[in-house]
């Protein structure tokens, strides 16, 4: 708001806005599962046809973290856990993980992860960053064992 | 006595306006609120990003969202080290760069998109005749 030269914080619209927009993308995503979960069940595999392919794996012929990662979760939408795990390990590993932290706002929440903190230290983040780049690079690699890293189509 | 920050005359005690240039002087208890930026919140309710990172690296298949996780760890570990305007710097690059890797995994996909509807056309042309 302003008066002239004077401007004056609009405070309560603010606060009320910020609340609101935090659950707005919960409603997104809740929505994009659904309907994802619904597309897959009437229309079955020719979702995976018409999925846009990774631009890395296009460029570059080799394999991104979220290699797979599309194909996992059309396999979660049937209930398949082995074939998700097949596609890409990190995707469904990370799951668990991302539900927390994206439940972490919440005050039962909050209050564990106070308690976490004492024993996690604050670098210990680090380790999201550098677990995504090895699992990048391992899944390149083409020999035995890191080829279970790749899709498993 | 102070000077109207506008014209530089003089302002007497307790105006509210500048009778000279008409500007108005921010007073507290004269029926303005004073000029404060709106508080701060708290420092849990600090959004780092971490999540939105990782969702578009890991299921938007975009490399750029490496670098949002890089500047969301770097909010993340910040925050929990009570530093709130060192998180709120890192948290505002990880944004930007969750917003670049999201967009730009959106061309690839747009061209993907026309190259079915292209696809689907050629197909029915050649089921035509």
């Amino acid at each position: 708001m302003r008066i002239g030269r004077l401007a004056i914080p609009d405070e309560d619209r603010a606060v009320r806005k910020r609340a609101a927009l935090r659950w707005l993308p919960v409603v997104v995503i809740a929505f994009m599962l659904v309907a994802g979960t619904v597309a897959v069940r009437v229309f079955g595999s020719s979702c995976l046809a018409i999925a846009p392919p990774c631009p890395f794996r296009f460029l570059t012929g080799l394999h991104c973290p979220g290699c797979g990662s599309g194909r996992a979760l059309y396999a979660l939408a049937n209930g398949d856990l082995a074939s998700a795990w097949a596609m890409n390990k990190l995707a469904v590993a990370s799951i668990p993980l991302l539900l927390w932290l994206a439940a972490s706002p919440l005050a039962p929440v909050r209050r564990i992860n106070r308690k976490l903190a004492r024993f996690v230290p604050p670098y210990a983040v680090w380790a999201i960053p550098a677990v995504i780049v090895l699992y990048w690079v391992l899944r390149n690699v083409p020999c035995y064992p890191f080829t279970l890293l790749a899709p498993q189509v | 006595m102070s000077n109207c920050p506008q014209c530089g005359k003089e302002r007497p005690e307790g105006a509210t306006y500048c009778s000279f240039c008409g500007a108005l002087f921010a007073v507290e208890g004269a029926g303005f609120r004073p000029l404060q930026p709106p508080p701060a919140p708290a420092l849990y309710e600090l959004q780092t990003y971490l999540v939105h990172s990782i969702l578009v690296t890991i299921f938007c298949c975009m490399p750029f969202g490496v670098v949002a996780i890089v500047f969301a760890a770097m909010a993340t570990s910040a925050k929990s080290l009570g530093n709130y305007s060192e998180a709120a710097r890192q948290a505002r690059l990880a944004w930007t760069w969750v917003k670049v890797s999201f967009f730009i995994g959106l061309i690839p996909a747009a061209f993907w998109i026309l190259y079915l509807i292209f696809g689907v056309i050629a197909v029915a042309f050649a089921a035509a005749g």
